[in-house]
């Protein structure tokens, strides 16, 4: 029930992101969600993408640091209390958020889906199960 | 195995040889080499004030800027007739140096070569890949010449083209690597981007490498990617290329060819002569070429002297890995800086490439160096406070060790430009 996401190395200078979303653009790859972690001198981007392989496979041909994760996707209802919800089911159960981010639109009509990482994948996995809130799994075409 | 006897002397035979020689090369130098002649003139001194090995310290010095300035053949004690190759070196402005050699200065050399390569543990079953770039620079040919002398079968691949390189390599089996250790690192890198593992594929068993300076921080890296034992020699193009001095299998210094080249290690500010195992600048004087007598050549590299006899049966003396040099020394706020400390701290952390690039700039008249290396580690990828932590150990270990800050930046993964011979390691954009 985990997604494939992709985490690429950036040197923080000007344009570092930009030449990333050229090379996925050039190679017809669509971005469905994104997020950037910064450091002072780095960061780090993170993505979901409709052809992950591809996109690492063409990232690091150009020399970019790739890697690949299992996180979780969700898609709560769109209404107010629902991502509280979410974040309330996790910390009950002791797990520790790493990241959280969320798409771009929707994968599904009116639902955002959301990203998340966190210290403790399993256990996340069957916290969220048990709430009954959709999960996207990579078998979908996202 | 042991090439030659002339390694195992005892000292006062090793002495003697040295000295019945010296006499011969300042003679050749006085009488062939009207620049050497006006020298000792100035210095008030004739071939006959030569009689100890100590009297070496009344000849004049030569330097790199000597051979430029007699460029090309001011310098040569030998006319046309008897020379029978010319090797240059890269010069990088100006006037290249030029260097010849009679046939006898290139069975020397074939022979100090031989030993070098026996010290390093290949025989004649070997067969060596050679990936210095062959033509007018001396480390190839040199090699090559030393090599087949002791009946290994050499492949003359010459330098770029990595991806050829492995695949001849591959396919050739060979047991030997020859080149710059940079260079040889390269090709690890390329290896494993064409999917082969360099332990495994390959059947490289020994290097031998010069030509650049290195550290045991990357002999020990080029042993893990490639599971062979690095060896390291030294020799200068003026001198005739490769051949002055190599690693045994005991890795306690290299062993210099002593019947053939007379080693000082002098302090680099006054020139006076430093004790056995103080660092200071080697001055070289070659004692057997009939072409090129130079007196006491000043290397400019950074090493120490050490006359204990080697577990490896050899008497001949060791001169440390070179640890610097003269010129390569920076100065940043006043504290001597030299680039193999920076190398030394790379190569002991985990995650960090083999290229970097060292940027020497002025900021509001205050100099600033910046280090940028690459990750090469995708487990840094988990989080940001993982590359935090990376940058903080080397911020910390570099401030350790140079007694500076540096700043240092990581970059992308093979953003920093990659050579094929002598890696370009430090930028100087300081306002002259
Ligand atoms: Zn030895």
């Amino acid at each position: 029930m985990f997604i494939k996401q992709l985490s690429v190395f950036l040197q923080n200078e000007p344009g570092r992101l930009q030449n990333v979303t050229e090379i996925l653009k050039d190679g017809g790859i669509d971005i469905r969600a994104l997020n950037v972690s910064e450091g002072k001198e780095f960061g780090i981007l993170r993505c979901l993408l409709d052809d992950t392989y591809k996109a690492k496979f063409l990232l690091e041909e150009n020399g970019y640091l790739c890697k690949l994760s299992d996180v979780l996707a969700i898609e709560p209802e769109d209404k107010i209390g629902s991502v509280n919800e979410v974040l309330k089911a996790l910390s009950d159960g002791g797990i520790n958020l790493n990241y959280i981010y969320s798409t771009i639109r929707p994968l599904h009509e009116e639902k955002p889906l959301l990203v998340i990482s966190t210290s403790d994948q399993d256990k996340a996995l069957e916290v969220l199960q048990n709430l009954e809130i959709p999960l996207v799994s990579s078998k979908e075409k996202i | 195995m042991i090439w030659s006897l002339n390694e195992t002397l005892p000292r006062e035979d090793i002495e003697e040889i040295q000295l019945k020689r010296l006499k011969h090369a300042v003679r050749n130098a006085y009488k062939n080499v009207p620049y050497y002649r006006d020298q000792f003139k100035k210095l008030g001194i004739k071939p006959k004030d030569i009689q100890t090995l100590d009297d070496v310290r009344l000849l004049p010095m030569t330097t790199k800027e000597d051979f430029r300035l007699n460029y090309p053949y001011g310098l040569f004690a030998r006319d046309a007739k008897d020379i029978v190759r010319y090797h240059a070196s890269s010069g990088t402005t100006g006037n290249p140096v030029i260097v010849g050699y009679s046939r006898k200065d290139l069975e020397n050399w074939k022979e100090d070569i031989a030993r070098i390569v026996t010290m390093a543990g290949v025989t004649k079953r070997d067969t060596a890949h050679i990936s210095f770039g062959y033509g007018l620079f001396t480390g190839a040919l040199g090699l090559h010449q030393g090599l087949e002398k002791v009946g290994a079968g050499v492949v003359p691949m010459s330098s770029g083209n990595s991806q050829k390189q492995i695949k001849m390599m591959k396919d050739m089996g060979a047991t030997v690597l020859i080149g710059t250790p940079s260079y040889a690192l390269r090709l690890g890198e390329v290896a494993q981007e064409m999917g082969l593992d360099p332990r495994e594929d390959l059947k490289l068993r020994v290097g031998c490498f010069g030509g650049e300076g290195s550290t045991e921080a990357m002999r020990n890296k080029l042993n893990e990617v490639f599971g062979m034992f690095a060896t390291e020699n030294y020799g200068l193009s003026e001198l005739g290329g490769p051949g002055v001095s190599g690693e045994c299998t005991q890795l306690t210094g290299m062993h210099i060819n002593e019947d053939h080249f007379l080693c000082e290690v002098v302090d680099p500010v006054t020139l006076e002569p430093l004790p056995p195992g103080e660092v200071g600048e080697l001055v070289i004087t070659p004692l057997t070429k009939d072409v090129l007598p130079v007196m006491r050549y000043r290397t400019k590299d950074l090493t120490s002297l050490h006359y204990e006899p080697c577990a490896c049966g050899r008497t001949t003396a060791r001169m440390s890995k070179v640890s610097g040099r003269t010129d390569d020394m920076m100065i940043i706020s006043g504290v001597n800086v030299f680039p193999s400390q920076i190398e030394e701290v790379l190569f002991s952390t985990e995650g960090i490439g083999t290229n970097y690039l060292i940027k020497i700039k002025t900021e509001n008249h205050i100099d600033k160096i910046e280090i940028d290396v690459e990750v090469v580690d995708n487990a840094y990828l988990e989080s940001v406070d993982a590359l935090e932590r990376l940058h903080k150990e080397l911020q910390t270990k570099m401030h350790t060790t140079l007694g500076i800050r540096p700043k240092i930046n990581l970059v992308e993964n093979k953003s920093i430009e990659r050579s094929e011979g002598k890696a370009k390691r430090i930028l100087d954009l300081r306002e002259k």
